[in-house]
């Protein structure tokens, strides 16, 4: 098939999800517990956008010509690299799905790819409209499944030439070992993420504190993104902590099909038992529980907005990724110690900075390691932004330009010629 | 004039993005007295006239009372600007359901009350998006844009302008056309026939027109406006304020390639009848115009309206100013107001490749298509005008060159024109943009492009590609190979081939589906090609078939083949832009021989060479002068390569990633931190 009509059954998915964009949204809510509007507005938005982005791409996966050493000509082609395993998380089901699929067909890669177990339903309607939209049979394989069976023989499979997982730093390492343990399939891994949010004195504090909340609390703070080391400049801390705790009180909770509701249940039990277990480890080892801190409710597996203050860098809660509604606010003084103290961490996926200056925002950004830096805004994302990870946080970028690497094997063709003439 | 004001009806009104007019758009509208004007205003279904000392009138598009509300001028009268309309009891249980939705995206207002204000409550652009989307769950038929609720901010604002919208009493005003049917081809087209300026169809100044010609025929199709100096300064005002004030400057890329989507899906919902006009008015083969003139222009369309997101800058790694450092980045930013000026080979075609990149850019466009051929692109700013692109975005001025292509070239307000036509005119063409205000400017100009055939080649294929190289389009073709180079050992066997191909060539009516060929596209230009072929014979040449008018009415030109031509013969120089193929010999073997003659012209546009041995097509792609060379293929363009000459065939690519590059503008911003 012409990558450009490719591109034409990209947009035309696009155009039927959008069509179904409220059915999706109503099955995002249901199945994994996400507010409706949220699934609605941002997911579903952010999962046409990306289909029709993609849908350009295309016919415009360029190669090159090289000007080589010696009487030879060169150039390379940008092939597709053939089945792709794909295994995605069940914090944002049909957006993990459209960021996995859309740049591996647009490659002309074929696709396996295994939703979460708890979060199968979008998937699902998606290959009813895949089919519909006339991609050719066998383009796009949606397996529901366990991880230990499914996503372990994705990872081990002699025939899969590329495997692209979001989860767990834990699991990612297992994919890799898997890929290597087989045919050293490509690995792209998007893992978890400890992000730190510095917040200057001379900022605009509204703003920041709302941002800084909204950054952690979205998507019931199951977010690889989720700002949850909170670093705030002395002279405003007090001040900062006092609005995000008047912030996260006033958090409705409830039925995530219900208007006015702005936080929903965890995901399953096992989350919400490892949310309040460090919640408890948190008020253990000393930091100071500003409010929630418990169960919300009679029934479901809802958790108050949690926010904690005095957090010091050696406690559970400021090193291990809580994956909850659980916000972690530190104080610092000078711009080198938060610095350092921000980069001190396993992870490296992203990372915020509040303030006026522009002389430390763009050093404190040039020094974060983290493969996305906000600057007086969080979850600032778009289709065009590559989005991914420095140290454990993974490998490999999704979204923008820098995707279509990952899903393209580079050839390079070099041709005798009988005289040189450049 | 921004900010200027005046009091109306006691109240202090400011007016908002205003241009000059001509007197006759107040023909219809209602008057407003302003005190103190020497005579009153007019709220027309564009915007607020007002009238200057001196006569002249300036047309208002949006005002702004005290309170700070903002409407279109043109709905003074009926927004209801001082008196709020009574709601019904179901616009009122509407009104309630705002109201929640209101509370849920301003949830740190305690309540929402008619004076609160969106956005002063820290409404953001997202908050916007799905506003709009709120309200099209609750009443399908409201269909709002986002600027709507820029343009009413507060709750009361807001949802009268919803139940306007409801009522449809807020219609769009509809696009007016007056068509020139015609039935032909077995479906009745509807042709625009007048200047489109500002998402308007209107007469030329002083309703000048012209005469467009079938050439299959010699007769007039219709009246087609005849754009004059005053028109030009019209579309090209309309395109500045487009641009710098309008929807398009602001919209993200991604919103603006999904208008360029939907322009090229409506062009291909239209494509039969857009073939059919193009084969009428430029005698192109109908089947070719579906495929080739309309069926590229729609794939130009799609795949530049994909660019629009993908416009990188970069990020440059600069020495540091130690102990400082320093953070360098481009952003690729379009132009401003760019003109378009066209041949009439491939009318839509030449509008699109050249159109596709400057909007995807982000640019807005006044077009003059060649005089001889202004009907696809009228129907083409109709269908823009339905995609939904801005007013203003495109214009499209039939017109001469001397004084539209003129005038544009000179305009100081234009700050980059692209040009497709003959290289005589290019010159002078880079000259005045040269001299008014050094715009920047791209030119595909004429060729004579050499196509060299080896005796180890494909020959059945040479003989297919040789004839299409030249006889496609009628020959009217800007890459037509215009001069081949056949090697000595094959030379008699290709002519003899060719000779019997041409002689199966059926000519005939375009719209006719078996026709090969059709006329030339109008009566100077095959007055030309008779003059062309006479120059061969008188030097010496030798005229294998061809050579002369087909006795038929219309224009129509016999296939030529002309051989022995030597180097230094009119024909083997100059350009016919007709069916002519024109036959060189080369000595076997010699390659470099048959390089340098192939090169030996001051064009550079295309060039071909066959032959089965990848050595020597690498070697000579190498060597020879031509911005584009078909190896073992010809005429094989796509909308993803880049297309454009070398020499004196011009500058500037059409096509492919770099033709954005035309449109666009860098600029290096450099932080010290």
């Amino acid at each position: 098939m012409d990558a450009s009509d490719r591109g034409r059954l990209l947009n035309r998915l696009a155009d039927l999800v959008e069509r179904d964009q409220l059915l999706l949204a109503t099955l995002e809510a249901l199945d994994c517990g996400k507010v409706f509007l949220t699934a609605y507005f941002v997911d579903l938005m952010a999962a046409i956008r990306t289909l029709r982005y993609y849908g350009g791409w295309a016919d415009k996966i360029q190669g090159k010509t090289i000007p080589v050493d010696g009487a030879y000509f060169t150039y390379t082609r940008h092939e597709p690299i053939g089945v792709c395993g794909q295994i995605i998380p069940w914090n944002f089901p049909v957006m993990m799905f459209v960021w996995k699929i859309a740049p591996a067909l647009c490659c002309g890669n074929t696709v396996v790819i295994k939703p979460a177990e708890q979060t199968p339903l979008s998937a699902l309607h998606m290959a009813a409209l895949i089919k519909e939209a006339g991609f050719p049979a066998g383009v796009v394989n949606v397996l529901p499944g366990y991880g230990e069976t499914a996503g372990c023989a994705i990872s081990h499979h002699m025939d899969i030439d590329k495997v692209a997982f979001t989860g767990s730093t834990a699991v990612g390492k297992l994919i890799q070992k898997a890929a290597g343990e087989s045919n050293l399939k490509r690995v792209t891994l998007e893992l978890g993420g400890k992000n730190p949010n510095i917040v200057f004195a001379d900022c605009d504090l509204e703003h920041a504190v709302e941002q800084a909340h909204s950054g952690l609390f979205f998507n019931q703070g199951q977010c690889c993104l989720a700002g949850s080391r909170v670093f705030v400049e002395e002279p405003i801390y007090e001040e900062f902590v006092r609005r995000s705790v008047e912030k996260a009180k006033s958090k409705v909770l409830g039925n995530p099909l219900s208007p006015g509701v702005d936080q929903g249940p965890q995901i399953d039990q096992k989350q919400f038992d490892k949310i309040l277990e460090l919640i408890e480890s948190g008020k253990d080892e000393g930091a100071t529980l500003e409010c929630g801190g418990s169960v919300w409710g009679q029934q479901g597996l809802f958790i108050q907005p949690t926010v904690f203050s005095n957090v010091t860098d050696n406690m559970r809660i400021a090193k291990e990724e809580i994956f909850g509604p659980v916000q972690q606010i530190m104080c610092f003084r000078s711009i080198s110690e938060v610095i350092r103290r921000a980069n001190d961490t396993q992870y490296g996926l992203a990372a915020g900075v509040f303030t006026n200056d522009i002389n430390k925002a763009l050093t404190v950004s040039s020094a974060l390691q983290a493969g996305m830096v906000w600057v007086n805004c969080y979850n600032a994302m778009s289709a065009q932004c590559p989005f991914g990870g420095f140290k454990m946080s993974g490998n490999g970028r999704e979204l923008g330009e820098y995707a279509l690497q990952e899903y393209t094997e580079v050839k390079a063709v070099t041709i005798k010629i009988s005289q040189k003439n450049s | 004039m921004p900010g200027a004001w005046a009091e109306v009806d006691g109240q202090k009104v400011t007016f908002y993005g205003s241009s000059l007019v001509d007197n006759s758009t107040a023909a219809n509208g209602k008057p407003l007295d302003i005190p103190g004007a020497s005579q009153p205003g007019i709220v027309t279904k564009a915007g607020l006239v007002l009238f200057g000392n001196n006569g002249k009138a300036l047309l208002v598009r949006n005002v702004q009372f005290e309170d700070g509300k903002m409407i279109p001028a043109a709905q003074y009268y009926s927004s209801g600007s001082s008196a709020a309309m009574e709601l019904t009891e179901e616009e009122k249980t509407f009104a309630e359901q705002m109201r929640a939705v209101w509370q849920s995206i301003l949830n740190n207002v305690s309540k929402i009350e008619d004076s609160t204000d969106f956005f002063k409550s820290g409404a953001a652009s997202m908050d916007v998006v799905r506003l709009v989307e709120e309200v099209k769950l609750r009443a399908s038929s409201c269909q709002l844009q986002n600027e709507d609720v820029y343009m009413n901010t507060t709750f009361q604002d807001f949802i009268q302008m919803c139940v306007r919208k409801l009522r449809g009493e807020d219609e769009e005003e509809e696009l007016v056309v007056d068509y020139v049917e015609k039935s032909i081809n077995n479906m009745t087209i509807k042709m625009p026939h007048q200047l489109f300026i500002n998402g308007e169809f209107v007469d030329a100044e002083g309703g000048k027109t012209y005469k467009t010609i079938n050439p299959t025929d010699g007769m007039a199709i219709c009246d087609v406006s005849l754009a004059q100096i005053s028109d030009v300064d019209k579309a090209v005002a309309a395109a500045k304020e487009a641009f710098e004030e309008g929807e398009w400057g602001k919209m993200n890329p991604r919103d603006r390639g999904r208008l360029i989507y939907k322009l090229a899906d409506l062009m291909e919902e239209n494509q039969e009848e857009l073939a059919t006009i193009e084969a009428i008015d430029s005698g192109a083969v109908y089947t070719l115009a579906l495929k080739t003139h309309v069926g590229m222009s729609i794939q130009t369309f799609r795949y530049f309206a994909g660019w629009c997101d993908k416009i990188h800058g970069s990020t440059i790694p600069i020495n540091q100013a130690r102990p400082n450092r320093n953070l360098t980045f481009t952003k690729k930013e379009p132009i401003g107001v760019c003109a378009i000026v066209i041949p009439w080979n491939y009318p839509l075609m030449m509008l699109a490749w050249k159109t596709a990149a400057c909007l995807a850019a982000g640019n807005t466009v006044v077009l003059k298509p060649a005089q001889v051929t202004p009907l696809t692109a009228l129907k083409f700013a109709e269908l823009a005008a339905k995609a939904g692109l801005p007013k203003g975005v495109v214009n499209i001025l039939p017109g001469s060159g001397a004084l539209v292509g003129q005038h544009l070239s000179d305009h100081p307000d234009v700050r980059k024109l692209g040009f497709t036509g003959s290289t005589e005119i290019g010159k002078h063409i880079m000259k005045s943009c040269a001299v008014s205000n050094v715009k920047k400017v791209s030119l595909e100009l004429g060729g004579k492009s050499p196509l060299i055939i080896f005796s180890d080649c494909d020959m059945d294929k040479a003989i297919r590609m040789g004839m299409s190289s030249v006889f496609f389009n009628k020959g009217e073709n800007c890459i037509a190979a215009g001069r081949l180079f056949v090697e000595n050992s094959i030379h008699d066997q290709f002519v003899k081939k060719v000779i019997g191909e041409v002689k199966k060539m059926k000519i005939g009516d375009p719209l006719d589906r078996s026709t090969d060929h059709g006329p030339q596209n109008h009566k100077a230009h095959l007055d030309k090609l008779v003059e062309y072929c006479q120059i061969g014979i008188k030097e010496g040449a030798t005229l294998v078939c061809g050579g002369k008018q087909v006795q038929r009415p219309g224009f129509f030109f016999e296939p030529t083949v002309f051989t022995d031509v030597q180097d230094h013969m009119y024909i083997a120089k100059e350009e016919s832009f007709g069916p002519v193929m024109i036959i060189s010999k080369f000595e076997s073997g010699e390659v470099d021989d048959v390089l340098r003659r192939a090169n030996a012209t001051e064009y550079g546009l295309a060039s071909g060479v066959f032959t089965r041995d990848i050595s020597k097509a690498l070697y000579v792609s190498e060597r020879l002068n031509a911005g584009t060379v078909f190896v073992n293929t010809y005429n094989k363009t796509d909308v993803a390569s880049p297309f454009g000459g070398f020499k004196q065939s011009g500058f500037g690519k059409d096509l492919g990633q770099e033709a954005l590059n035309e449109y666009l503008k860098t600029k290096a911003v450099t932080i010290e931190y």
